[in-house]
C-alpha cells in the first residue's frame, strides 16, 4: 500500500471523525450532567446543517443563515432539555431512553416534512477548490471542519479546566445531589450544557454540509457513530470521547479502503455489540446514575 | 391525571376518525386508478420523481376529455418504501370496487411482494420498477412497465465495449437496484470481453465515500460506472471529481435530475457524464410521436421530464391504453395489457405476451450524454 | 415525575384477568364470523402479527424495564430463517417457525446475558447494533437471502401439511397465537418471576437483598421476547409471502416502540392494544394523504404519551374501570392459608458450630480520596447474639455496614460470613449465602402488596423453572400457595398480620419499618443486618421493635445492627463494637465498653 493512499483514507476519515468526535463529547457532557443519555444527539448535527443549506438556498447570505443554524440548534437544545429531559431526571432509565429516542424521531420528521427528501449541498464556505497534503487531496472545506472542531474541543477543554463554569459543570457531573448542597444550580447547569452542545452539534453540521451535503435523515448516523465514539472513550470523559469519535471515523474510512467497503458497517457495529458484551465495565455514568434511577 | 389518560386516547381516535372521514374522497361517476408509491422512506427520493410522471399523464388524459368524457383521479397510498405495507395498501386497492387497475411507482422489493400476491387478488397492476422478476416469469395480473435492469446494463457493457473500452470499475449502493446492477454487471461485462478492476459499494447512509474512489481511482479503469442514486449522490459525485477520477464517467440515469444539478453546483459540472438512459428521454433524438409525448410531459412537469418522469408517464400512458381498449373491467384491462403490441411511449415501445410481462426492452435504451446542459445520444 | 411513580404503583385489578382472557379468546372467534370482509380480516391479521411481538416486547419493556431499540432484529431472524428454510430448502413453515424461535432466544441470550449486566442504554444500543449488522448480513448474503431484492415466493402458512388458504383461517391462528403470548405473560405476572419483577423495577437495592437477580430475571424476558418477536417474523413472512430487508428494519422497531409505550407499556393488554393503535393510526394517515406526518405523529405520540400518561391506553382503561366496577383485590388476600403450614416453618438456617462467630470482619478499609471512612477495623459477632455497632456521628459506621452488606466495595480486609468470604460477592449471592438486611430509609416494593413484599423474601427457596412459570404446571399453584403461607408466618411474627391485602406505603411508618423485618426474614437468614432501625420510631414503637429483635434472637437468628440509640443498644445488646473516625476504639459486652473512657470521650466530645 502506497502512502499517498493510506494519508487519503486517514485524512478524510478524520474529516467524518470530527463530526462524530462532537457528537461523542455532546452524548458525555449531556449524559454527565443530566443523567440522561440524549439519543437526540445527532439531530442537532442534522438540523444545523439543514437549517444553513436551505436558507442558503432561499437566498439568505452564509453567514446569517449559519447563525441562524447555531441559534436555532441551541434552541433545541434548550427546549429539548426543558421537555424531554428535566420532567424524567428520575425516571427509569429505559423511560428517559425511549423519550429522548421519541425526541429524535419527531425532530427528524419534522425536518422531513419541512425540508423535504431531497440532500441538500452548499459550496465551500471559502474555496470548492482542493489542496494536496502528503498525497491526499482534499476540499479547503475540511480546514474549517477541523478548524471549528479544534475550536470547539479546546473551547470546551478550557471551559472544564480553567472557569468557574466549568468547574460547576463538573462538579454536576461527579455528584448533581452535592452540587446542589455547595449552592450550584445544577438544574442550570444541565439547561446550560444542552443549549451549548445543541449550538455545538448545529455548528458541527453546518461546517460539514460543503463537504457531504445533508438530508433529514443524516442525524441518524452521526448519532449512532458519535455514541459509539463516547463509549470507546469511556463515556465519561469529554476528551476521550472526542477521541473515540475520530478513532470511529478512522477506522471506518481505513476498513473500507483497505478491507471492503460492504464490511466497514458491520465492523464498527460489531465493534460496538462486542464492546458492550465483552467490556462493559466502563459504564460509571450509566452505572452509577442507573443505580440512582432505579432504584428510586 | 390518569383519568386525563383515557380522555387523551378517546381524542386521538375520534381525531384519527375525523381525519379519515375528512379524507378527500373521489365522486362516483370518475374513473378511479389505484397507485402506490414511496412517499416516505428511504426510497422516497427515487419514487415521488416516478409518482408525479403518473400525474402528469393523467392530468394530460384530462387534458384531452378524460375517459369517455369523465374525470380521471388517482387514488395514491404510500407504502413507506416497505414491502409488508405495501402489501396492506394493495389489499385495499384491491378491495375497492371503482378501482381496475393498480399502478405500483415503488422499489423493487415492495413490487415483488405484490407480484406474490396478485394473482389472489386480481386485479391488473403494472410496477415501474426494473427488476427482471417481475415481468418473468409472467404472474397473470402482474405487469413491468420498465426495460428490466439487465436491458439497461447490457445496454451499457456493449456501448462501452464497442467504444474501445477494455477495463471496467463499478461503485453501486446497497439497496436493490444498486445490488442487482452489480451482479448483472458482474456476469455481462466479461461476456462482452469487458474486465472489472474494481467493484465498490455504499449505503446510503454513509458520508464518506474517499475509500471506495480512491480504490477506484487507483485501478485505472478505462470506464467507470457510478451507479448512485438517490441519497448520498451529489456528495459521491462531488468527491469524485474532487478526488480526480478523470476516465470517462456514467452515472445512473436516476440522477439526472434537477436537484442532483443543483447539488453539485450547476448542471455544467456534469458536462460529459454518460448514463444508460431510455432512448425517448433523449430529447435531441426523439421525434415525432415520442418529441411531443415529451414536449406535454415537460410542460406539465413545468421542467425538462427526467427518466424518472418518463417512466411514471410511460407506465400511466400503458393503463390508459388497456383501459380505453377494453371493457373497462378487471379482467378485461389486463386482457388488453397482455395484448398490447408495440405501444410508442416516451420511452421507446411497449409489447406484452402471455409468457412475457415485462414491458419496454433493450430496444429502449441508448446511451446519453451530457453536453451543454443537455443529454444527447452519445457518439 | 409523579405520573410514573403512580404508573408503578398502581396494578390492574386481579381478578379481571381470566375473565377478560376468555372474552379476548370468544372475540377472537367471532370476529372472522363477524367481519366478513377481506380487508377488515386483513387489517385483523396485520395488528395480530405485530401483537404478538408487542405482548413480548411489553414483557421486556414494562416488566424488565429494559429497552431493546432494534427488537425488530428478532422479528428478522424469524423472518429470514423461515423464509429461507422454506423457499431453500423445502421445510414444512411450522417446523421452520419453531425452530427460528429458539435460534432466536439463543440470540437473545448470548447478547443480553452479558450485556445485562450493564445498565440502562447497554441493551437499547447493543439491541440496535445487532439489527443493524443483521441488516447488512442478510443485504450482503445475496446467494442465500436474495440480497436487497429478499426472498420472493415463501409458501402460505400451514399446519401439519394443512395449507391456511383463506384469511379466516390464517387470522384465527395468528390470533390464538396472540392469545398464547398472552397466556403467558399473565401466568408471568402473577408468579414469582412476575413479582420478582416489579420488585427490581420498585427497588433494586431492595431486590437485591432479598436474593433476587436480577440480570437474570431482565435475561429471561429478554430472551421471551426475542421468541415471541421470532414467531411474528416468521408468520409475517408468509403471510407476505416475501421478505426483504426493509421490512423488519429500523422503522418497525421504532413502530414497536410506539406500540408499546402508546398502549400501555405495564400491562400484558396494552401490547395488543398498542398494536391495533398503531395499524390504526398509519391507515388513517394513509387515508388521508399524510403519509409524511407518520414519523411526526408517532415521535411526538411517544414522547406525549411517556411523559403525561405513561400508562397508556391499557392504563386509561383500567382506570375508567377501576371508577366504574371498583377496584379488586389481590387475590392472594382471599387465598387460605394452607392448614398447618405456617406453623410448620424452621427457625433460621443457624445449625453450625455454635462456637464459630457468624461474621467476622478482618481488617476492612474504604477510603474515599484521602479520608478513610473506615480504617482496618476487625471485628466478630458470636453466634445467637444481638450485635450492636455504634460510633457518633461521622463515625464510619454507615460505610462498614455498607461494606458487610455489599453495597460499597471494600479497598482491603475481608469479610467472612459463616467462614466464606462475602465481600466481592455480588448482593444477591451475599443474601443467598444467608445474610439478610433492612435499609435505613425503608425500600419496600411500593408496587406489591405487603404479602407479596414479604414473598419476595421467601423467593430463593422456589425450585420450579421458567418454563413451568410460564406455562403455569400445577407445582407452581402449590408452591405459590406454600410461599404465602410462610410469608403471613412472618407477617404475623412481626406483627402484621391481618394487613397483607396492603399497600405498604398505605402502613404507618412504623408498620412499614415491621414489614421490612419481615421480609428479611422470609429469607430465612442467618445474620440480620438492621440499618438503625429505631429511626424515625416512637418511645412505644421502639419498645415494640427490642421485643421483636429478642424474639428474632430466640428463633436462632444473629442480628448485628447500626443503631443511633443508645439506650436501646444497652438494653438489647450482649456484644457492642464502638467506631471513632473510622477506627474501632472499643468491643465487648455493654457495661465494660460504656465504662471505656475512649467510649466516653468520643460521644461526650463529638
Amino acid at each position: 500500500m502506497d502512502l499517498a493512499t493510506f494519508d487519503q483514507f486517514a485524512l478524510s476519515g478524520l474529516v467524518t471523525g470530527c463530526v462524530y468526535a462532537l457528537v461523542a463529547m455532546g452524548f458525555v457532557l449531556c449524559a454527565n450532567v443530566s443523567g440522561v443519555v440524549n439519543f437526540a444527539q445527532g439531530e442537532y448535527v442534522m438540523i444545523g446543517g439543514l437549517v444553513t443549506a436551505s436558507l442558503v438556498g432561499l437566498g439568505v447570505p452564509l453567514a446569517a443563515a449559519a447563525l441562524a443554524a447555531v441559534v436555532l440548534g441551541a434552541a433545541l437544545g434548550f427546549v429539548q432539555e426543558r421537555l424531554t429531559v428535566t420532567p424524567i431526571r428520575r425516571a427509569p432509565m429505559f423511560v428517559q431512553i425511549t423519550v429522548t429516542l421519541a425526541a429524535a424521531v419527531l425532530v427528524r420528521s419534522v425536518a422531513l416534512v419541512v425540508a423535504g427528501k431531497d440532500p441538500y449541498g452548499l459550496p465551500g464556505f471559502v474555496s470548492d477548490d482542493v489542496f494536496e497534503i502528503g498525497g491526499a487531496i482534499l476540499p479547503y472545506q475540511v480546514l474549517l471542519v477541523w478548524g471549528a472542531t479544534a475550536a470547539m474541543v479546546g473551547g470546551t477543554g478550557w471551559l472544564l479546566g480553567r472557569t468557574a463554569l466549568g468547574r460547576a459543570i463538573r462538579c454536576v457531573s461527579i455528584n448533581p445531589l452535592a452540587a446542589d448542597l455547595m449552592g450550584i444550580d445544577s438544574a442550570r447547569i444541565s439547561t446550560l450544557v444542552f443549549t451549548a452542545s445543541g449550538a455545538m452539534g448545529a455548528l458541527a453540521g453546518l461546517v460539514m454540509v460543503p463537504v457531504t451535503s445533508v438530508s433529514w435523515d443524516s442525524g441518524i448516523e452521526y448519532g449512532l457513530k458519535g455514541f459509539t465514539g463516547a463509549l470507546l472513550g469511556g463515556f465519561r470523559s469529554p476528551l476521550r470521547a472526542t477521541l473515540g469519535g475520530l478513532a470511529i471515523g478512522l477506522a471506518e474510512s481505513l476498513s473500507a479502503g483497505y478491507i471492503s467497503s460492504q464490511s466497514k458497517d458491520i465492523i464498527t457495529y460489531g465493534a460496538l455489540l462486542l464492546y458492550l458484551m465483552v467490556q462493559g465495565g466502563a459504564f460509571a455514568v450509566g452505572r452509577r446514575r442507573g443505580d440512582h434511577a432505579e432504584a428510586h | 391525571m390518569t383519568g386525563k389518560a383515557f380522555l387523551w386516547a378517546a381524542a386521538v381516535a375520534a381525531a384519527g376518525l375525523a381525519a379519515a372521514a375528512g379524507a378527500p374522497r373521489a365522486s362516483a361517476e370518475d374513473l378511479v386508478i389505484g397507485e402506490i408509491g414511496s412517499l416516505t422512506g428511504p426510497a422516497a427520493a427515487f419514487d415521488k420523481s416516478v409518482v408525479d410522471g403518473v400525474a402528469a399523464e393523467i392530468k394530460d388524459w384530462n387534458n384531452r376529455g378524460g375517459f369517455k368524457g369523465g374525470k380521471v383521479t388517482i387514488e395514491l397510498l404510500d407504502d413507506g418504501s416497505n414491502a409488508v405495507d405495501a402489501v396492506t395498501v394493495y389489499r385495499k386497492l384491491a378491495q375497492d370496487k371503482r378501482i381496475n387497475v393498480v399502478i405500483g411507482a415503488s422499489p423493487s422489493p415492495s413490487l415483488l411482494a405484490m407480484k406474490a400476491v396478485s394473482d389472489e387478488f386480481a386485479i391488473p397492476t403494472i410496477g415501474t420498477a426494473t427488476v427482471a422478476q417481475l415481468g418473468k416469469p409472467a404472474a397473470k395480473y402482474f405487469f413491468r412497465a420498465l426495460p428490466s435492469t439487465e436491458d439497461y446494463m447490457s445496454g451499457l457493457v456493449h456501448w462501452v465495449k464497442a467504444h474501445g473500452y477494455h477495463t471496467l470499475a463499478i461503485l453501486n449502493p446497497s439497496g436493490a437496484t444498486g445490488q442487482s446492477e452489480a451482479t448483472l454487471l458482474k456476469k455481462l461485462a466479461p461476456a462482452a470481453g469487458l474486465k472489472i478492476v474494481a467493484a465498490e459499494t455504499y449505503n446510503d447512509s454513509d458520508t464518506n465515500f474517499t475509500a471506495q474512489l480512491v480504490n477506484i481511482r487507483n485501478a485505472k479503469p478505462d470506464f467507470f460506472y457510478c451507479g448512485i442514486i438517490g441519497g448520498p449522490s451529489v456528495t459521491i459525485f462531488k468527491q469524485l471529481k474532487q478526488l480526480r477520477l478523470t476516465m470517462p464517467v456514467a452515472i445512473h440515469s436516476s440522477s439526472f435530475n434537477p436537484a442532483f444539478y443543483a447539488g453539485i453546483g450547476g448542471i455544467a459540472q456534469a458536462e460529459g457524464v454518460y448514463t444508460p438512459i431510455e432512448r425517448g428521454a433523449l430529447a435531441s433524438s426523439a421525434s415525432g410521436l415520442t418529441l411531443d409525448l415529451f414536449k406535454r410531459a415537460s410542460a406539465i412537469l413545468g421542467h425538462p421530464a427526467t427518466n424518472l418522469n418518463t417512466a411514471g408517464w410511460d407506465t400511466a400512458m400503458m393503463v390508459e391504453h388497456a383501459i380505453e381498449t377494453s371493457d373497462g373491467t378487471r379482467d378485461g384491462i389486463r386482457n388488453a395489457m397482455e395484448a398490447t403490441k408495440d405501444l410508442p411511449v416516451i420511452g421507446g415501445v411497449m409489447s406484452y405476451a402471455p409468457d412475457d410481462h415485462g414491458g419496454k426492452d433493450e430496444r429502449s435504451i441508448g446511451i446519453g450524454r451530457m453536453v451543454g446542459g443537455r443529454i444527447v445520444e452519445a457518439k | 415525575m409523579d405520573g410514573i411513580e403512580q404508573a408503578i404503583a398502581a396494578r390492574p385489578p386481579r381478578d379481571l384477568r381470566w375473565p377478560l382472557f376468555a372474552a379476548f379468546l370468544a372475540a377472537i372467534l367471532l370476529y372472522p364470523i363477524a367481519f366478513g370482509s377481506s380487508y377488515a380480516l386483513g387489517a385483523g391479521i396485520t395488528v395480530g402479527l405485530m401483537a404478538i411481538a408487542t405482548v413480548g416486547f411489553v414483557l421486556l419493556v414494562g416488566y424488565a424495564h429494559q429497552l431493546a431499540i432494534g427488537q425488530a432484529a428478532f422479528c428478522m431472524i424469524g423472518g429470514y430463517g423461515s423464509a429461507v428454510l422454506t423457499t431453500r430448502a423445502g421445510w414444512d413453515p411450522l417446523a421452520a417457525m419453531l425452530v427460528c424461535a429458539p435460534v432466536s432466544m439463543i440470540v437473545a441470550y448470548v447478547v443480553g446475558r452479558p450485556v445485562l449486566r450493564l445498565h440502562g442504554y447497554a441493551l437499547a444500543m447493543a439491541s440496535l447494533a445487532l439489527q443493524l449488522i443483521l441488516g447488512f448480513v442478510v443485504t450482503q448474503t445475496t446467494g442465500l437471502t436474495g440480497g436487497a431484492l429478499g426472498i420472493n415466493g415463501v409458501p402460505k402458512f400451514a399446519l401439519f401439511g394443512h395449507v391456511l388458504d383463506s384469511d379466516r383461517a390464517f387470522f384465527t391462528f395468528v390470533w390464538l397465537v396472540v392469545a398464547l403470548a398472552v397466556l403467558i405473560g399473565l401466568n408471568i405476572d402473577r408468579s414469582r418471576v412476575g413479582r420478582s419483577l416489579k420488585a427490581i423495577a420498585a427497588s433494586e437495592r431492595a431486590a437485591s437483598s432479598v436474593a433476587i437477580d436480577l440480570p437474570a430475571h431482565k435475561v429471561q424476558m429478554f430472551v421471551l421476547s426475542a421468541g415471541l418477536a421470532s414467531l411474528a417474523g416468521s408468520l409475517t413472512v408468509h403471510y407476505l409471502r416475501v421478505i426483504e430487508p426493509n421490512v423488519f428494519g429500523l422503522q418497525y422497531s421504532l413502530n414497536l416502540i410506539t406500540a408499546v409505550v402508546a398502549g400501555g407499556m405495564y400491562s400484558i393488554w396494552g401490547g395488543i392494544m398498542g398494536a391495533a393503535a398503531i395499524v390504526f393510526l398509519r391507515e388513517t394517515l394513509r387515508l388521508a394523504s399524510l403519509p409524511l406526518l407518520e414519523g411526526v405523529i408517532m415521535g411526538g405520540l411517544t414522547m406525549i404519551v411517556l411523559l403525561l400518561f405513561p400508562r397508556g391506553i391499557a392504563g386509561g382503561i383500567a382506570v375508567l374501570s377501576e371508577r366504574f366496577l371498583g377496584r379488586a383485590g389481590a387475590d392472594f388476600a382471599a387465598m387460605p392459608a394452607a392448614e398447618g403450614e405456617g406453623a410448620a416453618i424452621p427457625p433460621g438456617a443457624a445449625t453450625a458450630g455454635a462456637e464459630e462467630p457468624v461474621l467476622v470482619v478482618e481488617d476492612a478499609s474504604r477510603a474515599f480520596g484521602s479520608l478513610k471512612a473506615v480504617d482496618e477495623v476487625g471485628f466478630a459477632v458470636p453466634r445467637g447474639s444481638i450485635t450492636a455497632l455504634i460510633g457518633p456521628n461521622g463515625a464510619g459506621k454507615t460505610t462498614l455496614f455498607n461494606l458487610i452488606s455489599g453495597d460499597q466495595p471494600i479497598d482491603s480486609g475481608r469479610v467472612l460470613l459463616e467462614g466464606r468470604r462475602i465481600d466481592a460477592l455480588s448482593g444477591p449471592a451475599v443474601a443467598r449465602l444467608g445474610l439478610a438486611r433492612t435499609f435505613q430509609n425503608l425500600e419496600l416494593f411500593d408496587n406489591l402488596t405487603v404479602l407479596e413484599n414479604v414473598m419476595c423474601g421467601c423467593t430463593r427457596r422456589t425450585r420450579t423453572s421458567l418454563a413451568e412459570v410460564v406455562l403455569r404446571l400445577p407445582r407452581i399453584g402449590a408452591e405459590e400457595r406454600r410461599l404465602a403461607a410462610e410469608a403471613r408466618h412472618w407477617l404475623a411474627f412481626v406483627g402484621l398480620g391481618g394487613s397483607e391485602a396492603r399497600t405498604p406505603g398505605t402502613l404507618p411508618f412504623g408498620h412499614q419499618r415491621l414489614l421490612e423485618i419481615a421480609r428479611a426474614l422470609a429469607l430465612r437468614p442467618v445474620l440480620l443486618l438492621l440499618d438503625e432501625p429505631a429511626s424515625g420510631l416512637n418511645d412505644s414503637e421502639t419498645e415494640q421493635l427490642a421485643d421483636l429483635i429478642l424474639r428474632i434472637r430466640a428463633s436462632g437468628i444473629t442480628v448485628l445492627l447500626v443503631e443511633h440509640d443508645i439506650r436501646l443498644v444497652m438494653g438489647l445488646a450482649d456484644h457492642i463494637v464502638v467506631v471513632d473516625h473510622g477506627r474501632k476504639i472499643a468491643e465487648g459486652p455493654p457495661e465494660p465498653v460504656r465504662r471505656d473512657p475512649q467510649v466516653r470521650a468520643a460521644y461526650l466530645g463529638s
